[in-house]
């Protein structure tokens, strides 16, 4: 970890011994890494103002290895007599202490990038900013003071800044190398747009090929809310830690004063469990916290509330993925999952994961995983990240993947998309590279990766029963008229009819629902019911269509109850098949078709009536279909 | 009880007839429907059937298969034509869902019709694009050619160091065995095991048929053995590589392959006697080895669950090769120099067998 007596020391030197964990250890790293500190930063700062971001970044190769990079963003602008320090500062940013989500979290970042372009070009970085209030924009160029730790502007002057109303844009002239593949700019800005609908990102490469990603939602999300840290998980560093920053005080009111929803009278049981009610918080004694801290440990689990984190959320999750992962064809789009926010170390944490399945992925590589923490994507150190360690560990082939030895990384057609969000990220070094082990937030992503396993399931077995089925259809309608024409031509002998033998191989009854789209609104549903068995059947159908307008029906046995539709069919002879034409006018989606009342035999082509009916509309929760599934273009990466 | 190909597919129409899901049953062929003959000592198929319905999609499509596969023999029979195995594949195009999706399951087919006829697919006018192996050895045969002449062949004198290569067909009809000053038949797996004999002049020198059976061998090649084994009264001695692979073709020429146990009696020759590479060899001739692979242990597991190894020797064999964890190849023997397989090793291990 960085202290602050480090900044005695030449801060040049400091920046050289502290390379690899800035990640700046390589030149295409370097390129990366200062695309990434001034992309996070554009990202919160037209969140934190309400602004819909688009970021465009080029990336042009000048002699030598030298690379021009500009970011600019549509953010709030900086006010002109901040841009220095913003930019030119290689102390902790003021976003350290506070307790709020945010993906830059430690200030250090976008200054090293600067400082890198500067020693190994010499060129100052160029900024410009605009404020919606100012008139014209402000250029500042500015240089690091090696000797004093400090920025020094070099240039300053205003300009007209042509159809821009607001905005800031970053110029560095670094050394560097461009290359595209696993952990590039252009992975980093695909992944970051997965988890970013909102945004709209655009990079410009060295040879000139432009990569886009349009956002597929106007909702920004909302800001997370600063908040104290919890008392629950909270170790005696961190005791210490506040008290130290805070002015004297009794116990209880510390208590009190710096955390999270605690009463008063917990606060007051911490004080007289301690037997410090007279005692001072500057004054405490090391076995004092260590007794407080106990005692916190007996507490019941905290339940935070989510007001300081802002999942991506589950809709928005399956839109990100759609709008970049969309090219390679998935067959399945796995409804992600959110989970309920916690507390590790006395900071609440959130878990969210998505996944996608089949298409064009590969069968036979181990799945894809994209990390995340508070929205920034993880393109290093997988292998030492806890989101990969905790997925590592579930056992994955209940769920249909396959995993060697029943644990480590899963293989199959797979991406799987883990998001931590939290108000305190725990990463394992300085350069935000991989998530450290914390219990709390491993077991809850083995539970969210879980749930998202089950849903996987559901859809894998549906898939197996689907081509059963398919299986079975071509026996019927295929091969055994095959076989029967074939036994007559060979042996020459009378024609024979094959038909009682297919409800002995089906045995089922066959609902098949075909619609069609009428007009605007209209839609026409054609039931049929066949009885592939070789008894007399009968079936009643539910048919849930929202609030409708039925214009017409086909047959007389249908009771109508608000919009819900029940067909009650009878005497179904073997062999034999019944049909229900039914026009609609509906505003809502497609209709829901169940059945009940079969006897005796399995029923394929529809699902049977939730238990719930009369309760409440049908949910089901684990195999929902698709609210959000309404076709989007899709944007080719 | 066997049946023509028209009274297989009878058994189908009256299936059909009674309402029945149509099915085949047919004589299982793996490790565990095997029975030996204790008079032969000849490894058969047994009594255990598998049903293929038309209930599964595999089943319905296998008896499709059957059936144009039958109804294309009956055609060149009455066109008197014969195919390959390889045409019968690509026939199989014009077949719908009948279509073979790789030639194994054609070949398995055949294999099937042999079992539910009772007859060798050369009666079936199918035969395998396959060659048999190269002989080399003072053997003299005729051979009907194509011009329908019978050619007397000398197996030493009359051919090039290639040896003679035998045809598919070797049966009466087509060859025949009028003598030999040879004392024992050596069947060996690798071409260059043969080709170094060949130059070392081994046949020569202690009066032996070299049969080169390219690996695991062709039926024509076994069929081959098996009939000069028996007319002409030669003893056959198999040298393979030292792996499990190996025990296997040793076990197909002596005992009968499980792909072809149905017609074992016609193929197995169950005089011939292993001779090496065996896992004792690997340790006294202190010979150059690999380690075994998963594979290799796996399939040495498999032998020990196999009855057609289930006899002292074999245990002893199969066990010793999973200790000491190697295997071996004929050729590893070059360790010694290039005379040592047929100056040392060979008469050695001849004696010891009592063929020399």
């Amino acid at each position: 970890m960085l202290k602050t007596d480090e900044n005695k020391i030449s801060i040049a030197e400091f920046f050289e011994k502290n390379r690899h964990i800035l990640g700046f250890e390589n030149s295409q790293r370097a390129l990366l890494t200062s695309v990434k500190e001034a992309v996070d930063n554009s990202l919160d700062a037209c969140e934190s103002a309400g602004i819909l971001p688009s970021i465009r970044i080029e990336i042009v190769e000048r002699e030598n290895h030298e690379f021009e990079v500009n970011i600019t963003d549509n953010g709030p602008g900086i006010d002109k007599n901040k841009i220095a320090s913003s930019f030119g500062s290689l102390l902790y940013g003021t976003k350290f202490h506070s307790v709020v989500q945010a993906r830059g979290q430690q200030g250090i970042g976008i200054s090293a990038a600067v400082l890198y372009s500067q020693i190994t070009t010499g060129k100052p970085a160029k900024i410009i900013s605009k404020r919606a209030e100012d008139r014209v924009a402000y250029v500042v160029k500015l240089m690091i003071n090696l000797k004093k730790n400090e920025p020094e502007i070099m240039e300053k002057e205003v300009m007209m800044w042509e159809h821009v109303d607001h905005g800031l844009s970053i110029t560095l002239f670094m050394k560097g190398k461009y290359q595209r593949g696993k952990q590039s700019i252009y992975e980093y800005i695909k992944n970051t747009a997965i988890v970013n609908p909102h945004i709209t990102i655009e990079l410009i490469e060295p040879d000139k090929n432009i990569v886009k990603f349009a956002r597929v939602t106007d909702r920004i999300p909302r800001l997370p809310k600063v908040i104290k840290p919890y008392i629950y998980g909270i170790e005696i560093g961190n005791i210490m830690e506040i008290i130290k920053r805070s002015p004297d005080m009794s116990v209880k009111d510390f208590f009190l004063k710096n955390f999270s929803n605690i009463s008063t009278r917990i606060a007051s049981e911490i004080e007289s469990d301690a037997d410090v009610k007279n005692i001072k918080i500057h004054a405490l004694k090391h076995e004092h916290i260590k007794r407080i801290v106990e005692y916190i440990k007996k507490l019941p689990v905290q339940e935070p509330t989510d007001e300081a984190l802002i999942p991506i959320e589950e809709d928005l999750i399956k839109k990100g993925l759609k709008n970049v992962i969309g090219a390679l064809k998935p067959d399945y789009y796995v409804s992600p999952v959110t989970g309920k926010p916690k507390i590790w170390n006395g900071n609440p944490f959130i878990v969210e994961a998505g996944m996608v399945w089949g298409g064009d992925l590969p069968a036979d590589q181990p799945i894809q995983i994209l990390r995340y923490a508070n929205r920034v994507p993880l393109l290093f150190q997988q292998g030492g990240c806890l989101i990969t360690n905790a997925i590592s560990s579930v056992n994955w082939k209940q769920y249909g993947l396959e995993q060697r030895g029943g644990s480590g990384i899963p293989s199959g057609p797979a991406v799987a998309l883990v998001h931590v969000a939290s108000t305190k990220i725990p990463y394992t070094s300085e350069a935000k590279e991989a998530i450290a082990e914390i219990p709390e937030i491993e077991n809850e992503i083995k539970e969210v990766v879980q749930r998202l396993g089950r849903r996987l399931r559901m859809h894998l077995n549906k898939e197996i029963r689907r081509k059963k089925i398919e299986e079975k259809f071509e026996i019927i309608n295929e091969i055994l008229p095959l076989i029967t024409e074939k036994t007559v031509a060979i042996t020459g002998r009378p024609e024979i009819r094959y038909n009682s033998i297919i409800a002995k191989i089906m045995n089922v009854l066959w609902v098949n629902v075909i619609k069609e789209n009428t007009g605007e609104k209209g839609k026409k549903y054609t039931i049929q019911v066949t009885n592939y068995t070789s008894a007399e059947q009968q079936i009643t159908v539910y048919i849930d269509c929202g609030t409708v307008t039925i214009k017409s029906l086909s047959d007389k046995n249908v009771v109508n109850e608000n919009g819900r539709i029940k067909w009650i069919v009878k005497n179904i002879d073997s062999g034999n098949t019944k049909t229900l034409s039914m026009e609609i006018l509906s505003a809502s989606d497609d209709a829901e078709i169940y059945y009940a009342d079969v006897t005796g035999t399995e029923v394929i082509g529809i699902e049977p009536l939730p238990g719930d009916w009369d309760i409440d509309m049908p949910v089901i929760e684990e195999n929902e279909e698709d609210s959000s599934e309404e076709d989007e273009d899709e944007q080719d990466s | 009880m066997s049946r023509t190909l028209k009274e297989v597919v009878d058994e189908i129409y009256e299936q059909i007839k009674r309402e029945e899901i149509p099915y085949l049953s047919i004589k299982a062929r793996n490790r565990k429907n095997l029975q030996i003959n204790n008079n032969t000592g000849v490894w058969n198929i047994g009594n255990s059937c598998i049903k293929r319905s038309a209930m599964k999609l595999n089943g319905a499509r296998s008896i499709l298969r059957t059936l144009y596969t039958i109804e294309f023999i009956l055609n060149m029979s009455r066109e008197e034509k014969t195919s390959t195995l390889r045409e019968l594949y690509y026939i199989s195009e014009q077949w719908k869902n009948g279509k073979f999706s790789m030639q194994d399951e054609s070949n398995k087919l055949v294999e099937d019709l042999e079992i539910l006829t009772d007859k060798m697919r050369e009666n079936l006018r199918i035969r395998p694009e396959e060659n048999g192996a190269s002989v080399i050895g003072d053997l003299t045969i005729t051979e009907v050619n194509r011009k329908g002449n019978k050619k007397k062949i000398n197996c030493k004198d009359d051919v090039g160091d290639g040896g003679y290569a035998l045809p598919y067909n070797v049966e009466s009809e087509k060859i025949n065995f009028i003598s030999t000053n040879a004392k024992f038949i050596l069947a060996i797996e690798c071409g260059g095991m043969f080709d170094r004999l060949t130059e070392n002049r081994f046949d020569e020198k202690y009066g032996a048929v070299l049969v080169h059976l390219k690996g695991q061998p062709a039926r024509s090649t076994r069929r081959f053995i098996k009939r000069c084994s028996e007319e002409m009264n030669l003893p056959v001695v198999v040298f393979t590589d030292g792996d499990p692979w190996s025990f296997r073709i040793f076990a197909s020429v002596a005992y009968g392959a499980i792909k072809t146990s149905h017609i074992s009696d016609y193929l197995a020759t169950p005089s011939a006697e292993f001779m090496g590479v065996t896992a004792s060899d690997i340790i006294n001739y202190n010979l150059p080895t690999d380690k075994l692979k998963g594979e290799d242990v796996n399939a040495l597991k498999a032998e020990l669950t196999d009855p057609r190894f289930n006899t002292e020797f074999w245990k002893n064999e199969i066990e010793l090769m999973l200790n000491i964890n190697k295997k071996a190849e004929q050729q590893s023997l070059a360790k010694y120099g290039l005379e040592f397989v047929s100056d040392h090793y060979l008469p050695e291990k001849l004696s010891q067998m009592s063929v020399l």
